[in-house]
């Protein structure tokens, strides 16, 4: 089903729109939330939940594109569960390795300025993210945005895990560099 | 923590860049390929593959050369690399450091990742490098080739070494105490620049 008709079938408050939503995207969103959690679990709640808030937001959100607009909600649901299972001291995933490597991005505190806000950062990413070239980005979204393991990144793209950490390493550098270049303090 | 903070707002960036069902499973492109040298020029051409280095003379003739591996550099004396007409290769932000008033300083320059150009660049802000003229470089590591009848896969290693050749007359401007510095900033230079400061790599010198 196309997805302007399941946003069709939320507007109309159809509720068969929650289960064409899951069997489309269904997997794709547990995959995401499997990345960051580590546990079926887990990433079957985070699903269900991302389908009720889903449910609750549309209308009068109107996602442009349906799949970017659940993974990104899937996606904020397993990090801010990864946040508590963390406090807990439970499970994991990819998450701590994404964090770990993305620690060499942060830039150096030069100054004592307060840290960014938000926007300000989400705008350096965006401007960071579109100096790439789309392979870079690809792979550095696979790898930040959907946790995806370095192994399964470089089995879709038919070449070495080797490679793509190297990738990876230049792009954190090159991301850091960008940050400190827009003043960003974190 | 600072990068849980990178890392959600990472979730919160243009859809357009979210969205990969186009590219995420497009092979990757091999770079650093070298497409051709254009005429007018003798050059020494190394290439190494795997710790195999193979040398080229060129007689002033367009010649096609093979494609190198990541971790091998084709390199050519400084009049060439201003005649190579078409060049595949990534450009970055490279820190390149030199020695000033006894002490190492760095600026970063975004520029193409050939070891020549490095060079160059190095020599442009060391000035007591004058005399120096990059030759070759030759990087190897540990990593292995498994070969099957139709298919060669290369496993990339974990420990580095990279060789620079300069010219003959280079070796006296890294005497003394003002030489050691400068060959610090050499080192430092191309040593980050391949590995970006993390990977095990040992640097080295020679003149010819």
């Amino acid at each position: 089903m196309e997805d302007s008709v399941i946003i069709e079938l939320y507007l109309g408050r159809d509720e068969s729109a929650i289960a064409q939503t899951q069997q489309k995207y269904g997997k794709q969103c547990y995959k995401i939330a499997y990345n960051i959690l580590a546990s079926k679990e887990d990433s079957e709640e985070c699903v269900n939940d991302m389908l009720v808030k889903v449910w609750n937001r549309i209308p009068p959100d109107m996602p442009h594109n349906l799949f970017s607009y659940i993974a990104k909600m899937t996606r904020n649901l397993s990090l801010n569960r990864y946040s508590e299972k963390k406090a807990a001291k439970r499970g994991g995933g990819q998450t701590e390795a994404a964090l770990s490597e993305l620690e060499e991005c942060i830039p150096s505190d030069k100054s004592v300025e307060d840290e960014c806000d938000d926007n300000e950062l989400r705008d350096a990413l965006n401007g960071f993210l579109g100096s790439l070239c789309t392979e870079k980005r690809t792979v550095f979204m696979q790898r930040y945005w959907y946790l995806m393991p370095i192994s399964e990144i470089a089995q879709k793209h038919g070449c070495e895990s080797g490679r793509i950490k190297m990738m990876l390493s230049r792009i954190r550098k090159e991301l850091k560099l960008y940050l400190e270049k827009e003043g960003i303090t974190l | 923590m600072k990068s849980e903070r990178l890392l959600k707002e990472l979730g919160n960036v243009s859809e357009e860049y979210t969205d990969l069902s186009q590219t995420e499973s497009v092979p990757l492109k091999k770079h650093n390929r070298i497409k051709y040298i254009t005429a007018g020029t003798a050059a020494a051409l190394a290439v190494a593959v795997g710790g195999i280095t193979l040398g080229t003379m060129l007689t002033g003739q367009n010649v096609p050369v093979a494609d190198t591996s990541s971790n091998a550099i084709a390199t050519a004396d400084e009049s060439t690399t201003e005649m190579i007409a078409e060049i595949d290769v990534e450009q970055r932000d490279v820190t390149i450091y030199y020695s000033e008033d006894g002490e190492m300083k760095s600026i970063t320059k975004n520029v193409k990742c050939i070891p020549e150009i490095i060079f160059n660049e190095w020599k442009a802000l060391n000035k007591s490098a004058g005399k120096a003229k990059f030759v070759n470089c030759y990087i190897d590591n540990n990593g292995t080739e498994i070969v099957n009848e139709s298919t060669v896969t290369y496993i990339v290693g974990d420990k580095y070494s990279m060789e620079l050749t300069l010219s003959k007359d280079s070796a006296e401007i890294f005497e003394g105490e003002e030489g050691k510095a400068l060959l610090s900033s050499l080192e430092k230079t191309f040593v980050e620049y391949f590995g970006n400061g993390e990977l095990d790599c040992e640097f080295s010198v020679k003149y010819e």
